[in-house]
């Protein structure tokens, strides 16, 4: 209620939905990075896990609400005048919040990335960056009694990190980590975590030597697999071959959670890609193809959906849309988007690949 | 006289104006958003310290005028450089909150999402086309022979006058009078996309969070300085209205600016709209401080050409523009504030009485 009442006094006076909206250029200017929507946090340090993925060591400021053991964060940095945001799970467990007032994230540097690599080379100790809260419902249940079986593969290893540091002693988990070239993330921790906890293990599979994931595997490295509750992360085949595998051992589709990691880099996608285009809001799916290229507006329209639309050649500004996440090349200037979620003229951008557009 | 150009000229118009849009793209960057910033930072100063300063008008009155000419620069900085640019998606690569033509709303009776339908759309995509633009004389005025003439049109300077002083509320309800959401007979190929209810729904809440704002709230906490407070916001509108209302005139209503028939734009090429966007716009010299409280409508051309590039790169821009210009022959009509307004009245005045060449055929 007294919500609402400051949003409509907000509105009238500033038009803006809060007062911090229409204050924030002006307390930027003694608090960097001082944003109304979103939270700050620091720099403590960058630790190299190898050489393509790094831990970064945020300590957000107070006003962050924490989180829970497999949820994620937007970090939101700005690069030559872009708010580029990008979506990490947080790696570190609540308990290690709780005490030291940090979180950490592990990012791998994607090749040709925008961000990835930038943020590596640029960051700096004690610099500030933006967060959101915390989202997401890859989490253990609330007092959870079954056994968990987690799956992870490369830098789908992150959430579980957490979610292992959180519950070590509270529950009994079983690990199944596969990595090409034995490139195991957090070896020694996770080999430390064994020893100290009788309810946890982990098993390493070298990927290139053992092959993905099959019947095989889940028989020999958890035999009871068929008892657990199941978390999966890694790349998406990785999750639907092994969703499908739980699925034919007549694991209930309930007791399967799985989480994507985000879209392809934009080094991996050509123009001639298809796939699927959803519309959120309108829970639609349509094909976008090659032969007959069509822009995000026209197969909306297509779909029977009716965008706000104006001059259909890039000019007005109407038909712009928030792209959840994907690729879409702007037929105006050029230039392919970023993979993150961001605004979108919809007549003037073809989809390549998958893409989500909240519509 | 303009010559028109032919199929291949045109193509090369369409590739050199191409040149210069691609290279701003592609340069968009920590200066644009550097630069978008420190307007807002002095448009927020600006009100915040004009609407104090103004309550100190009972110390000495000298504080109440400052106070007003300070919320003067602000609405007007907010309207122009930053509102109206905002709202061209200019600044939307920055992926802000708050500095995005979705979200932005300004300090202005005009709901910001019927400006983007009415100006973004209508206005700039079909600039001066009889009958298409409904800006080109507001439906109030006759600024060409190719409209009739009627008997109102022999006052219409006074028209023209009243309208400038209340501009605010005339483009707030431009779009309610071209849908004739109140008055007169529907047209047939109205824009359904949105109801009448909408449109009255929004229009409303918009002129009364204004009304609030200028005329009720700030007026109330001032206690004692209540009239003082209601009558600086009042002239600060007033005064951005007849600023605004004037610059925007020099842009599209001076004497040389061309207009279009329907017809002659069917199937139009790129290089055909460049062609017709700059015949339609007409600049204005100045300083720095002139161009940013245009909000870079000084460069009226340049802004028809790319309504999309941030308008602090026009500046830039226009000394190549006018070069293309020569090469192709084109008209390039620029000049002093004061000779182009001028020409503004003249028109104003000229287009109120018939057309002398039709009066004498008949």
């Amino acid at each position: 209620m007294i919500n609402k009442i400051g949003q409509r006094l907000s509105m009238a006076l500033v038009n803006q939905q809060k007062l911090s909206g229409f204050f924030e250029p002006l307390i930027q200017m003694f608090l960097s990075s001082y944003s109304a929507n979103k939270h700050r946090a620091k720099v403590i340090r960058i630790n190299d896990e190898n050489k393509r993925v790094f831990t970064l060591v945020l300590k957000p400021s107070s006003q962050w609400k924490g989180f829970n053991a497999g949820q994620f964060i937007e970090l939101i940095i700005e690069q030559n005048g872009v708010q580029m945001m990008r979506i990490f799970s947080i790696s570190s467990a609540p308990c290690l919040f709780k005490s030291k007032g940090i979180i950490e994230l592990s990012i791998q540097k994607q090749e040709k990335g925008r961000l990835t690599g930038w943020l590596h080379n640029t960051l700096n100790t004690g610099q500030l960056v933006n967060i959101s809260a915390a989202k997401g419902d890859f989490t253990l249940e609330e007092g959870h009694q079954e056994p968990i079986l987690l799956i992870a593969a490369g830098t789908g290893i992150t959430p579980f990190r957490s979610i292992l540091n959180q519950y070590k002693n509270t529950s009994n988990i079983h690990l199944i980590y596969y990595a090409k070239n034995s490139q195991h993330l957090f070896t020694q921790e996770l080999k430390e975590l064994e020893q100290q906890s009788s309810s946890t293990s982990v098993a390493f599979i070298n990927s290139d030597e053992s092959g993905r994931i099959c019947q095989q595997h889940l028989e020999k490295y958890c035999p009871d697999f068929t008892e657990r509750n199941h978390y999966i992360c890694g790349p998406s085949e990785m999750i639907q071959t092994t969703q499908q595998l739980l699925l034919d051992n007549n694991i209930e589709d309930e007791h399967i959670n799985f989480e994507y990691f985000g879209a392809k880099p934009i080094s991996n996608v050509n123009i001639d890609t298809e796939g699927k285009v959803s519309f959120i809001k309108s829970a639609l799916q349509v094909n976008s193809n090659n032969t007959n290229k069509q822009t995000l507006l026209e197969l909306a329209e297509s779909s029977d959906l009716k965008p706000m639309t104006g001059c259909r050649m890039g000019i007005c500004h109407q038909c712009k849309c928030e792209k959840k996440q994907g690729v879409v090349y702007n037929t105006l200037t050029k230039v392919f988007s970023d993979t993150g979620a961001e605004e979108v003229q919809l007549c003037v951008s073809i989809p390549v690949g998958d893409v989500s557009i909240n519509l | 006289m303009n010559i028109s150009l032919n199929t291949q000229q045109y193509t090369e118009l369409a590739q050199d104006l191409d040149a210069i849009r691609d290279h701003h793209l592609k340069d968009l960057g920590q200066i644009d958003s550097n630069y978008i910033r420190k307007i807002i930072r002095i448009q927020r100063s600006a009100e915040i310290l004009g609407r104090i300063i103004m309550v100190l008008g009972f110390i000495h009155p000298l504080f109440w005028i400052v106070g007003v000419t300070l919320l003067s620069i602000a609405k007007i900085l907010d309207n122009m450089e930053i509102g109206h640019n905002v709202l061209h998606g200019q600044y939307d690569w920055m992926n802000d909150d708050h500095i995005n033509s979705r979200n932005y709303e300004w300090d202005i009776a005009c709901d910001a999402s019927s400006w983007k339908r009415v100006h973004n759309y209508e206005h700039h995509t079909y600039t001066n086309i009889i009958g298409k633009d409904r800006d080109f004389g507001y439906g109030l005025l006759r600024l060409s022979d190719d409209i009739p003439w009627r008997k109102k049109n022999l006052w219409q300077f006074i028209t023209y006058f009243n309208l400038s002083a209340l501009f605010e509320w005339g483009i707030a309800y431009h779009e309610m009078a071209g849908e004739r959401v109140f008055i007169g007979k529907k047209k047939a190929d109205r824009n359904q996309q949105i109801s009448d209810k909408i449109l009255k729904k929004k229009f409303f809440g918009k002129i009364s969070r204004q009304v609030f704002k200028d005329y009720i709230f700030f007026p109330i906490i001032a206690g004692p300085m209540f009239l003082p407070v209601l009558i600086g916001n009042a002239l600060a509108n007033l005064v951005r209205n007849l600023w605004t209302s004037t610059i925007i005139f020099c842009g599209h209503f001076t004497e040389d600016v061309k207009t279009f028939s329907e017809k002659e734009c069917e199937n139009e090429t790129r290089g055909q709209w460049y062609y017709r966007q700059m015949l339609g716009s007409s600049n204005l010299t100045g300083k720095r401080w002139f161009h940013i409280m245009t909000g870079h409508l000084s460069c009226q051309i340049e802004h028809h050409l790319f309504p999309d590039i941030p308008a602090h790169r026009y500046v830039e821009i226009a000394p190549k523009v006018q070069v293309i210009a020569e090469k192709y022959g084109i008209a390039y009509n620029t000049g002093s504030f004061f000779k182009q307004y001028y020409g503004v009245v003249r028109r104003v005045i000229q287009y109120s009485f018939p057309d002398k060449q039709k009066l004498k055929k008949a």
